[in-house]
């Protein structure tokens, strides 16, 4: 009878994640807005750089950043891009400020402006730095004038950082994708390969069934893998069930260190991800400031390259990860938060 | 308008003295709770969380905020007003703040910063060059300007030391400039060909503790007594009066 209760629990709480995980891999930031952000008075002849962002916890620290690192040489204006923001409102707001970059937070406002610039008759655009959208390494052919920082923790990044607490060795790291994400895992092994660590990976169909993703796992346990990184592709969760009777059963059999990209995938409640990698966006804004002073330095001309995210905050499940493996303690104290 | 009398007019003195006392407090980072207050920003090899926690378990009844980003640092010591404020030496010193206390280790209270590169890198000089932003993006470029033998260094700027592993990794800085003792951090997580040149006379001050407030005094007796494990943790063996 416990143990049903128990069972019973458990799938209640896999629920719970699941729809956290959806909800988190859908926006970076499920939550209400708990902050208004507000310019500060414009300076006369100073130039501006105009933000178009939701206003979300994530956009928010983003902001901060770059308004602490550039605001001294720029006024910092900022749009709040919403449901009611059209395409048409972001060309108003560039007409108004004439802004020497324009920055651009989250897909929404990406496709926003990417209509607005397509609709237009203008001959030339301000530079843009995207930020915070996902897949971006189509950017050059999309908007003109651009440059961008992807948004998805490159897997090399989270590898160092699990090798480097993890009391084991870990050359071999598994991984699912879908199909559709064949190239940028190929472009993930490749960067993997620069520590040495090799990238195994199974892919599955675009859509694919619990039993498909079931079988996926399963070779990716036979395949003696060192550890497993789950991407962020809300594909591989789009049922609860491929959660319940794929991923649970399969990471509990695996008994391998499971990093992810989402803070609610490493949960005390539910044994998913033992360690998370994610973006650390107040440092997003500092390295979007040095695009935007390289960008001055430059002429203003932006080369539509994507750079990968230099910096990151680190979440471990301690008791998960002990109960599992040794951990080097004294790199526990590096990690940025814990979950105990 | 009628005069007040003697027992309302010492009333209101009590009253007047009650709202200085309470303003001084306010302006002096004395907390609701009682606590004097120390702001630390110190860029380590350790997460903020870490040492908040193990400055917390050594200086009891001190209200503790360790920062992790400069800026947020030096908002916060504006707006508080904390009791003290513990940074590297040049830190307190670009916020013209004096320092009460400074540590150093094996006697010497500075550390010599190097170069890492992959591989042999024969100069600095047009090289991107990846380094920890001390004190803002401007003042500490001015700072390693006065340090480094390159004209008009292309710096690109980052919040943590960890940070300037992946700026070697994908190629987006060729060399990075950091403390000697955090070399073995950064290589120990790395399998990347990584080559340490000392920079001959780059030497920054170590982590120093200035009083800002009442209560600055008290916190520096602790501070003087911080166990061996947490001065090591900070870079430091011994903290003296300066």
């Amino acid at each position: 009878m416990a143990a049903r209760v128990n069972a019973a629990g458990r799938i209640i709480a896999a629920l719970a994640l699941w729809l956290t995980a959806c909800a988190t891999l859908h926006s970076a930031s499920p939550e209400p807005p708990p902050i208004t952000i507000t310019d500060a008075s414009r300076r006369p002849g100073l130039p501006v750089i105009l933000v178009v962002l939701p206003v979300t916890t994530d956009t928010y620290d983003v902001w901060r950043g770059l308004r602490d690192e550039l605001g001294d040489d720029y006024d910092i204006v900022t749009l709040h891009f919403d449901a009611t923001t059209t395409p048409q409102g972001i060309g108003n707001a560039i007409a108004a400020t004439h802004p020497m970059c324009v920055v651009l937070m989250n897909n929404p406002t990406v496709r926003a402006y990417e209509q607005w610039q397509h609709a237009s008759t203008l001959t030339g655009f301000p530079p843009t730095v995207v930020l915070m959208a996902s897949f971006l390494s189509d950017l050059n052919g999309r908007i003109a004038n651009a440059a961008g920082i992807a948004y998805e923790v490159p897997a090399i990044t989270m590898f160092v950082n699990m090798r480097s607490f993890l009391d084991r060795p870990t050359r071999r790291i598994g991984v699912v994708y879908r199909q559709p994400l064949h190239t940028f895992i190929e472009n993930q092994r490749t960067l993997a390969a620069i520590e040495n660590i090799e990238l195994v990976p199974f892919a599955v169909g675009a859509h694919p069934s619990t039993r498909e993703l079931d079988s996926a796992l399963r070779r990716l346990r036979a395949a003696k893998v060192d550890a497993i990184w789950v991407p962020n592709d809300n594909g591989l969760f789009a049922t609860r069930d491929q959660l319940v009777h794929a991923w649970l059963p399969n990471l509990k059999a695996a008994k391998l260190p499971v990093a992810v990209g989402v803070r609610a995938l490493v949960n005390a409640q539910v044994p998913f991800g033992t360690f998370a990698v994610v973006p650390d966006h107040e440092a997003m804004g500092v390295q979007a400031a040095n695009m935007i002073v390289d960008l001055a330095s430059s002429g203003w001309h932006a080369d539509g390259k994507v750079a990968l995210p230099i910096s990151v905050k680190t979440i471990l499940n301690v008791p998960l990860a002990r109960e599992l493996y040794r951990l080097r303690e004294d790199q526990v104290s590096r990690l940025d938060f814990v979950v105990q | 308008m009628e005069a007040s009398s003697p027992a309302i007019r010492t009333t209101r003195r009590l009253w007047l003295l009650c709202l200085a006392v309470a303003l001084s407090l306010v302006g002096h980072g004395v907390r609701a709770d009682g606590r004097v207050s120390l702001y630390v920003y110190l860029p380590l090899d350790v997460s903020p969380r870490a040492l908040a926690k193990g400055l917390g378990a050594s200086l009891p009844g001190v209200a503790i905020t360790v920062f992790g980003r400069y800026k947020d640092f030096e908002k916060a010591t504006e707006i508080d007003h904390p009791d003290a404020v513990m940074s590297l030496r040049p830190v307190l010193e670009a916020r013209n703040l004096r320092p009460a206390l400074q540590a150093s280790i094996g006697g010497k209270s500075s550390e010599t910063y190097v170069a890492m590169t992959v591989g042999y890198l024969r100069t600095l000089s047009g090289k991107p060059i990846g380094a920890v932003d001390l004190m803002g993006r401007k003042d500490t470029a001015r700072f390693f300007a006065g340090f480094l033998s390159v004209k008009d260094p292309k710096v690109i700027w980052v919040t943590k030391t960890e940070d300037l592993l992946p700026l070697l990794q994908f190629q987006t800085a060729e060399a990075v400039l950091l403390p000697k003792r955090s070399v073995g951090s950064l290589k120990s997580k790395s399998s990347l060909d990584l080559t340490v040149t000392d920079l001959a006379s780059f030497e920054v001050g170590l982590p120093a503790l200035a009083f800002t407030g009442p209560g600055g005094s008290a916190i520096g007796d602790g501070v003087r007594r911080l166990p061996r494990d947490l001065n090591l943790l900070i870079g430091v063996d011994r903290w003296q009066l300066e």
